[in-house]
């Protein structure tokens, strides 16, 4: 018999914890943090799936405004002064892409 | 939650054990036997508990015990623990974006570059058959474990969230050691301005090595130049579209004819960054095959510098000369050079860091 060790590391301290799930009508405006542009170089279905994602919240929340944000660069985290922007909205909803 | 692991095992049992609880990709692995690896904790100097850092994408904790677990099962000796500990610390860097590129749909990979005194001091390989370890067991088990930390700790695992579409075949172990005679010029981590007395990790983010060969050159330092930088510039590659860094490996002849026709290592990044740039109408194109250029074309990561209007103008592949990492490694017997296209724009960028100055 042998000892062994676990590869495996350790879970972080902090769990992630979701924001607890919205009301109808409790929330008013949605920021949108895109990871592309819809551009002819992005992809051709981003700006439809963008829209059905608008048209599903609708549904679900009821009436809210939207405000997109495109990350310069899609693999690195948005800059302070890009997120500063979405400050006083109700929620945003991170990593869209195709 | 993970699967359970018991504590103690007949070692016969590992191989099976350790696929069955998707502990390797594929290969197999030494059992993570725990004399073996305190004696790889014993040669870091640090404690087992040392936290190493978050290994993404799953950012589950590194401690020293659960790399050297990880450097066991990659058939590490004590004294290369060194050079793990190094490349991890430099691709933990934030500008490396080790996240982004484990997960990406680009095959990229962290390559790790040891240069220095280390390469003598563990007989690291830099000849025949560099980019597949040298038949040295340091250079492979050295890779194997970059390879494995991130898969047993960084949880990352094919679709699982990796997106990567076509693969890349340093997945499984990506490091090279630098010649360290047989070259005309300083070693890399010295030319990114890091002492390092007892030699230097670099790690650059990229694809697998396209072979460049000096045939039909004459042996004219210009033109093997050119050579490369036509490499440099193909029409698929990540940086011809979104600039970022490349790595390019010279064989010891190629370098030293580039070098007895005068040309320094800032001479050749010179060059090469002039000669790889392309037509942006040869880059950016319609469905017609005219230059793309309205505005809705824009590539957002170009610098202003560039007119994107303007079908002719000149656009480079890297960020500038100093983008361009230029070694020297690989068999001494003929003029074959490798170009290693970076991740573009998008993360991966070389980060160096030096061995510490006692050794561990």
């Amino acid at each position: 018999m042998i000892e062994i060790v676990d590869p495996r590391g350790h879970a972080p301290e902090v769990a992630f914890v979701p924001a607890p799930r919205a009301e109808r009508n409790a929330v008013g405006r949605i920021g949108l943090l895109c990871n592309e542009a819809s551009t002819a170089h992005g992809s051709m279905q981003f700006p439809r799936y963008l829209s059905i994602l608008r048209r599903a919240i609708r549904e679900r929340l009821g009436p809210v405004e939207f405000f997109a944000q495109t990350k310069p660069v899609l693999t690195r985290p948005a800059e302070p002064e890009q997120l500063d922007r979405f400050r006083g909205w109700h929620a945003v909803v991170n990593g869209l892409g195709k | 939650m993970d699967q359970y692991l018991p504590q103690h095992i007949d070692a016969g049992d590992w191989p099976e054990l350790s696929y069955a609880l998707g502990l390797t990709d594929g290969l197999p692995t030494f059992a993570p036997a725990r004399a073996l690896v305190d004696q790889l904790i014993e040669a870091t100097g640090r404690g087992a508990r040392d936290i190493v850092g978050a290994i993404p994408p799953a950012n589950r904790v590194a401690t020293v015990e659960g790399v050297a677990a990880n450097a066991a099962m990659a058939g590490c000796r004590p004294e290369y623990m060194t050079v793990v500990l190094t490349a991890l610390d430099a691709m933990l860097e934030p500008r490396f974006n080790l996240a982004g590129l484990v997960v990406t749909t680009h095959p990229a990979w962290p390559l790790v570059v040891v240069g220095g005194q280390v390469v003598d001091d563990l007989a690291m390989a830099t000849g025949e058959s560099l980019f597949s370890g040298g038949g040295a067991r340091v250079n492979t088990a050295i890779g194997r474990t970059i390879k494995l930390v991130i898969w047993n700790i960084g949880m990352a695992r094919p679709r699982q969230p990796v997106q990567e579409v076509m693969g890349h075949p340093g997945r499984f172990g990506y490091c090279i050691a630098e010649e360290r005679t047989a070259t005309p010029w300083p070693a890399l981590h010295e030319s990114r301005g890091v002492v390092a007395p007892n030699g230097a990790v670099t790690v650059f983010g990229c694809d697998a090595p396209q072979t460049v060969i000096a045939v039909g050159t004459a042996e004219r330092a210009e033109l093997m130049l050119d050579q490369i930088a036509d490499q440099m510039r193909a029409r698929g590659n990540s940086n011809t579209h979104t600039m970022g860094e490349t790595l390019v490996v010279m064989s010891p002849q190629w370098a030293r004819i580039v070098a007895a026709q005068g040309f320094t290592r800032a001479d050749v990044q010179a060059f090469l960054h002039e000669r790889s740039a392309r037509r942006l109408g040869d880059v950016r194109r319609l469905a017609d095959g005219s230059a793309a250029l309205r505005e809705q074309d824009r590539y957002p990561w170009w610098p202003e510098s560039i007119d994107q209007t303007d079908a002719d103008a000149s656009v480079p592949t890297t960020w500038g000369p100093s983008s361009i990492h230029v070694m020297v490694a690989g068999g001494d017997s003929l003029t074959y050079a490798a170009v290693c296209p970076g991740w573009g724009t998008y993360g991966g960028f070389a980060c160096t860091a030096a061995l510490p100055l006692v050794r561990r």
